[in-house]
């Protein structure tokens, strides 16, 4: 950026640049600045509802909601003051009027604008004599969202995120002054892939999460960066997880301009349940008669390496695009240096060309986080062109004695898998390495649990060849084993 | 290294305070044998002392007028707890005005640390620190007190009643 469209001002005495003409609340907030507020929202337009976000200009009598002004050379700015002290208590107070303070039922306590502001800024004793105003609690809109409105402080957040990002405009505040209300028209259930982002933008506790619900309170929750596993898109995630309950209890979206903005969609953010034990294969399983007995891993380990010792060079592996680049370089790396060339994968070339979104936002056709990882590292190996269509042929021809598929880890992405490996009976040993219980079937002789991707470090690449980092947290499951430690 | 070592008659000043000792405990000895004072042992347990009523005991879980369990599982005993002891599991009530409620609530009381933080965490006063302290028993497995335990077992003869407002 050149020097000209850049400004200089003042706030509390300190210097501080930015763009010109940025919003001046965004700056503050950016440069961690303490001014309370509700209806900014980054994301969203500017609406000056709360009313929390005031500062003082000096030269300007009266203080002004820094949401609505732009930043200007030279300006001097206060957040600081005995008026905005005030200004903001008794903002507050006015928020709290009909607040039915909830919190302890409430899912929103430990991260709610209310408590932190109180906290931070009010500390006062209600002066209020007459009765609360009750509204309606528990109303169900929409498969993902639970409206409590006397909750909500009118913010109008939701109802401008759902007019500007979904652009479905579904939420409205109805009747006015105290009776005001936040609703859908009759209750209509929110219809759209991006509901859940209302929840996570409401700054209080009016829309909360039906999955979420009573699960957890929030404290106790870990946070990890990374990206969303549910399609090609690749949005930054933050995973919400208990290491000691092993169990991850949701993912909200993690802010990437780049990427996905402030947002994700409703689907990505319920793939946290394919990871959590419940849906994961647990333990390593041989197939004796028509059951799969769960074993230990010295007897599992061992039936691997001697199925791959005795197949020797005519071993064929099928990859799948759910895994990080750096698994797949493994993969790869370890069977070519055995000589072993039979290496499938199963991207669908149709499907990556075809980068538009199928929702309204965010969401892509290919539904596997990596599928452009895959088809790089595979490159790198000249083994490209061997695709499912290819291994399917193989299958044909009954020429495959011992299999090794690498399963995807969410079911979900790819429904048809198990159907894609018509013929498999026919093959005399069949492995299969993954996370998704889905998968245990009697396909397969021999099952060994992997690492899903809240539990290992590594990339995805997405639609665009932008490359991502996810983080590793706890392990959810004992007995999974990192790809690199099972093949070696 | 030198080290002097200390004058020979040293050794033996300590006979001076083992005689003193032994006829400290000779003197209450005999002065408790022949009840020749008052002393505060108490012959438990035919004979119970009066504790006082902010005892720290087994805990007791309220209820409201109607006879259902006052917490609302909000888990901040749970979080208050330094022990890790109590476990809640929350869920949906059918009645819109009261939303949230424990469908089980279970203390550990072998790890219990009778510090009475959970007490002083509710928000509804719906757990309290009761009076009873003898809780000798042979399994390990009988020291987890579940939501029944805790609001309704026989000695609270029907259950405490909290009569603070909801
Ligand atoms: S429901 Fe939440 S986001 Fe919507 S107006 Fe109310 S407080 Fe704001
Ligand atoms: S658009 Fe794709 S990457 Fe983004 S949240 Fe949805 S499923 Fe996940
Ligand atoms: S008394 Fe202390 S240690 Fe025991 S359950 Fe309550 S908070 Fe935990
Ligand atoms: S603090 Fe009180 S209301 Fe909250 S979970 Fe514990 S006992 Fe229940
Ligand atoms: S944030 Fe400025 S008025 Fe709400």
């Amino acid at each position: 950026m050149s020097e000209k469209n850049i400004v200089q001002f003042e706030v509390d005495g300190k210097e501080v640049q930015a763009p010109k003409g940025e919003n001046l609340l965004k700056v503050l907030i950016d440069q961690k600045f303490k001014v309370p507020y509700y209806c900014y929202h980054p994301g969203l337009s500017v609406a000056g509802a709360c009313r929390m976000c005031f500062v003082e200009q000096e030269g300007v009598p009266r203080p002004m909601i820094s949401c609505n002004m732009q930043v200007q050379e030279g300006m001097k700015i206060k957040t600081e003051s005995e008026n905005l002290k005030n200004i903001r208590k008794w903002n507050l107070a006015f928020h709290l009027i009909n607040h039915p303070l909830d919190c302890p039922i409430c899912d929103q306590a430990g991260e709610c604008g209310l408590q932190d502001f109180y906290m931070e800024h009010g500390q006062y004793n209600s002066q209020m004599q007459e009765q609360k105003v009750l509204k309606r609690k528990v109303v169900s809109i929409g498969d993902h969202v639970m409206l409590d409105s006397e909750r909500c402080i009118l913010c109008s957040r939701c109802v401008r995120f759902f007019d500007e990002v979904p652009k479905t405009s579904e939420m409205a505040i109805f009747n006015r002054g105290d009776r005001s209300e936040i609703g859908t028209f009759l209750d209509r259930p929110l219809k759209n892939n991006y509901t859940l982002n209302s929840v996570n933008i409401c700054p209080v506790g009016a829309l909360t999460s039906k999955d979420f619900r009573f699960k957890k309170r929030v404290w106790f929750l870990k946070k990890l960066n990374s990206i969303c596993p549910g399609c090609s898109t690749g949005c930054n995630i933050e995973v919400h997880e208990d290491p000691r309950e092993k169990q991850v209890f949701r993912m909200l979206p993690r802010y990437n301009e780049n990427v996905n903005g402030h947002w994700m969609c409703d689907y990505g953010a319920m793939r946290y349940e394919k990871i959590n034990p419940k849906n994961r294969i647990l333990t390593p399983k041989l197939k004796q008669g028509h059951e799969l007995v769960p074993t230990d891993w010295d007897n599992a380990q061992k039936y691997f390496d001697d199925a791959m010792e005795k197949v020797g060079k005519d071993l064929y592996v099928l990859i799948t695009p759910q895994y990080t680049v750096e698994e797949f370089e493994h993969i790869y790396a370890t069977f070519t240096q055995k000589g072993i060339q039979n290496i499938f994968h199963t991207v669908d070339e149709k499907n990556i060309k075809d980068t538009k979104v199928i929702d309204e936002l965010l969401m892509r056709n290919d539904k596997n986080p990596n599928s452009k990882g895959l088809l790089k590292v595979s490159a790198a190996h000249g083994l490209e062109k061997q695709n499912l269509a290819a291994f399917q042929k193989e299958l044909e021809t009954q020429k495959i004695k011992t299999l090794v598929v690498f399963s995807p880890a969410d079911p979900d992405s790819d429904p048809e898998f198990m159907n894609s490996l018509k013929g498999i009976e026919a093959v005399e040993t069949k492995i299969q390495l993954g996370t998704a219980a889905q998968y245990e079937t009697l396909d397969f002789d021999c099952i060994l649990p992997t690492l899903s991707f809240v539990e290992k470090a590594g990339t995805f690449i997405n639609f665009n060849d932008v490359e991502q980092k996810i983080e590793a947290g706890a392990k959810l499951v004992e007995d999974a084993k990192a790809i690199s430690e099972i093949l070696c | 290294m030198l080290i002097p070592r200390p004058p020979a008659y040293r050794k033996w000043l300590y006979l001076r305070g083992f005689y003193w000792g032994f006829y400290t405990t000779l003197k209450h000895f005999t002065l408790n044998l022949l009840h020749l004072r008052k002393i505060p042992t108490i012959q438990y347990p035919e004979k119970r002392r009066e504790r006082s009523p902010r005892f720290k005991g087994k805990h007791i879980l309220t209820k409201k007028l109607d006879g259902s369990i006052r917490c609302t599982s909000c888990y901040l005993c749970q979080t208050a707890c330094p022990a890790d002891c109590i476990k809640i599991t929350a869920s949906e009530h059918e009645d819109p005005t009261v939303e949230k409620f424990p469908i089980s609530f279970q203390i550990d009381l072998l790890r219990c640390v009778m510090c009475g933080y959970c007490e002083e965490a509710c928000p509804v006063d719906a757990i309290r620190m009761g009076q009873e302290y003898e809780w000798a028993d042979f399994s390990e497995s009988n020291y987890i007190m579940d939501i029944d335990h805790l609001a309704s077992r026989p000695s609270l003869k029907g259950g405490v009643i909290s009569k603070l407002p909801t």
